[in-house]
């Protein structure tokens, strides 16, 4: 069993390792990059922004949930408009 | 038409290349922009910084790799792009089959919604970096042997 495995992991591990290698390089590199950048992200406090609220979302699935109540109109003669969240006196 | 067929690998590693080193650029100019994008995919969000700063050099250094003389670093080069495609695909894929309407974030900022037509992209891409794994495996040293040029075929 462990002969088949290295018969079929043999010819195909230098091309993985080269593959991680690189993988791992150009991440260093962006890690490098985004270090010596004035406006890099923060790594560590990251504001991962709420899915109502991202700028690129334009309806994010939930939209029902996300979006207010629409506002009912209130009739300009009338003394108190009448909220149903309204607390009781 | 040998030279047809010849050229043919070159041209889709000057594609892939050329395409995945202006999205890499893209990414780079808005790394905050970029993370924020990520972030809306709604994976792994904390991950999201990370990823907005390893991802665009990872897909820089894979361009610069398929483009050289070595054939086994370009395949090394071409197998890293089928891999950083297939995570790419995955949230691509999971984005719309879950209906969550976000930009793309592929190019950098701008770079259009998430749709059906970018995950048909992304298997395209998949497709053509797989064929450049296999074709140099299968033809040696494809580009090595064929002149003292490094392999770019004639005109």
């Amino acid at each position: 069993m462990s002969a088949s495995i290295s018969t079929i992991v043999r010819p195909v591990a230098p091309l993985l390792l080269r593959t991680s290698a690189l993988l791992a390089l150009g991440a260093i590199a962006g890690y490098v990059s985004n270090a010596l950048r004035a406006d890099g992200v923060s790594l560590t406090d990251f504001d991962a922004p709420a899915s109502c609220s991202g700028p690129a979302v334009t309806a994010p699935p939930d939209a029902e949930e996300c979006d207010p109540e629409p506002l009912e109109s209130v009739d300009p003669g009338a003394s108190e408009p009448d909220h149903a969240w309204s607390v009781a006196p | 038409m040998s030279r047809v067929r010849a050229a043919f690998p070159w041209l889709l590693r000057l594609g892939l290349a050329g395409l995945f080193a202006y999205a890499a650029v893209g990414k780079l100019r808005d790394p905050s922009a970029f993370a924020r994008e990520i972030a809306n995919y709604q994976l792994l969000p904390d991950l999201a910084s990370h990823v907005a700063v390893a991802l665009p050099g990872a897909e820089l250094v894979a361009a610069i790799a398929i483009l050289l003389p070595d054939a086994r670093i370009r395949r090394a080069g071409a197998l890293a792009l089928a891999v950083l495609l297939v995570v790419l695909l995955v949230a691509v894929t999971s984005v719309v089959v879950r209906g969550v309407n976000v930009d793309c974030g592929c190019f950098g900022a701008g770079s259009g919604e998430v749709t059906w037509l970018t995950v048909l992209r992304n298997v395209g891409l998949l497709a053509a970096a797989s064929y450049l794994v296999v074709r140099d495996e299968s033809s040696g040293s494809v580009g090595v042997s064929r002149g003292a040029d490094g392999g770019v075929p004639a005109p």
